[in-house]
């Protein structure tokens, strides 16, 4: 009795977790796409529209027409070329960033962790300090060196909810994609400092990203990593059954 | 305002709260803007940055009573429902309930075995997102973050009876929001 309430409260905590999450990364968007100063123009636009004759309007209704239908092919066509390439995708800036999540293989995925994957190749002088486990579905090692340095390895699962709410932020962050030996990466460098209290310090710290199509995993580190080092450390992944 | 916040953090969590600060406070603010933009409120950066700021520094404040799950994706969740209860605070969004008014209290047990989450676990979902966001928060913690009244008043800055108040209602409403979508 007691094992079901607990089950219960679990999936009630999974179902709150993603309601809101969904809710929230929604709301998020629209702030971002649709800020007040986007609707101020909206309605000087509409303004200046009404003074201009009929004959000017049909033909600037045709041109957005088309406008319009060509944006709409555009996009269509970069997303079946981002669908080829793989997850990832950032825009010319660099700041952007896209993870794909194709309902096929969203489905596929495994919604758990079925098994662990662990690294074998890591940079000298570090060793783990802690694992932490979220729910059933994603898990993070942290290891240490002597001076204090970070180096953090995370495993997600692909179609559970924490990959749903996973986000890549880049609000202090440049992203770019990159492929070596065939494993695409999304590789991201984080630099933040705090404008108002300079004594907080300049933080820097690297990211990336590759996915295997059931797992999502990362690395993070204060170092940046040589395609080589990656790559080895990719290689060098042991799965051990759960 | 880290520097701030930092100084009101206890040493074990304030790895946490600069994490969340540096890769979820703009989010946070552009979040905030926008529900005030959308009340209608000129003012809404500013009073973004109010409302981001008092709940980056409850949870800093509090970041000792915070749930162990508060690392990685779930804290912007936290985060969030945290800065819409001070967004809802400002809004005066909170209308005193009267005694007739409450609902009957409905223990956590019963609740969560008559949600039937099994077999209707998208209806649940589906449910809580078009629950009113100060509903969602005490169910949030309290459910998801595990903290007890006393803990999730601390942190929202409310009375322990209007948490109660909130987490009986916010049952009874998600209750017969699945009832009447089955219907």
């Amino acid at each position: 009795m007691k094992t079901a309430q607990r089950d219960n409260r679990v999936l009630f905590a999974e179902a709150l977790t993603e309601a809101l999450s969904r809710k929230y990364e929604a709301a998020l968007s629209s702030a971002i796409t649709a800020s007040p100063s986007e609707a101020y123009h909206a309605k000087v636009r509409q303004t200046i529209l009404k003074a201009r004759s009929e004959a000017f309007r049909k033909r600037l209704l045709t041109a957005l027409l088309a406008a319009t239908l060509l944006l709409l092919v555009s996009c269509t066509a970069v997303y079946c070329v981002h669908a080829d390439f793989g997850y990832f995708s950032t825009e010319d800036d660099g700041v952007s960033v896209h993870i794909f999540y194709d309902e096929a293989t969203r489905l596929a995925a495994p919604k758990i962790l079925e098994e662990y994957y662990v690294p074998k190749h890591l940079p000298d002088g570090f060793i783990k300090q802690e694992e932490l486990f979220f729910r059933d579905d994603s898990v993070i090692y942290i290891y240490k060196n002597a001076e204090g340095k970070q180096f953090q390895f995370s495993q997600v699962a692909f179609g559970g909810t924490s990959s749903y709410s996973h986000s890549v932020s880049s609000s202090y962050t440049t992203w770019e994609t990159v492929t070596i030996e065939g494993q695409e990466f999304l590789c991201g460098k984080h630099d933040w400092y705090d404008e108002v209290y300079a004594t907080i310090g300049h933080i820097i710290y690297f990211k990336y990203l590759w996915c295997d199509g059931r797992y999502l995993l990362s690395i993070t580190s204060d170092v940046p990593l040589s395609t080589e080092e990656l790559a080895l450390f990719v290689d060098e992944i042991e799965i051990v059954p759960k | 305002m880290l520097c701030y916040l930092l100084s009101a953090t206890d040493t074990e969590h304030k790895d946490l709260i600069e994490q969340l600060y540096r890769d979820f406070h703009r989010d946070a603010l552009r979040f905030a803007a926008s529900r005030f933009a959308a009340a209608g409120r000129q003012d809404a950066p500013h009073l973004a940055e109010d409302a981001v700021q008092n709940a980056f520094y409850k949870l800093a404040k509090n970041a000792h009573k915070l749930p162990k799950s508060m690392d990685g994706t779930l804290s912007k969740t936290y985060l969030f429902s945290c800065v819409t209860n001070e967004v809802s605070e400002v809004l005066r969004e909170e209308v005193a309930l009267s005694l007739e008014e409450l609902p009957p209290t409905i223990g956590d047990g019963d609740f969560l075995e008559q949600l039937c989450l099994r077999e209707h676990y998208g209806r649940v979902v589906r449910a809580i997102e078009r629950l009113d966001d100060k509903y969602s928060t005490v169910l949030l913690w309290h459910f998801a973050g595990g903290l007890s009244v006393k803990r999730i008043a601390d942190l929202l800055g409310i009375k322990k009876k209007t948490v109660y108040t909130r987490l009986a209602r916010a049952k009874r409403l998600l209750l017969t929001a699945i009832k009447e979508e089955a219907e």
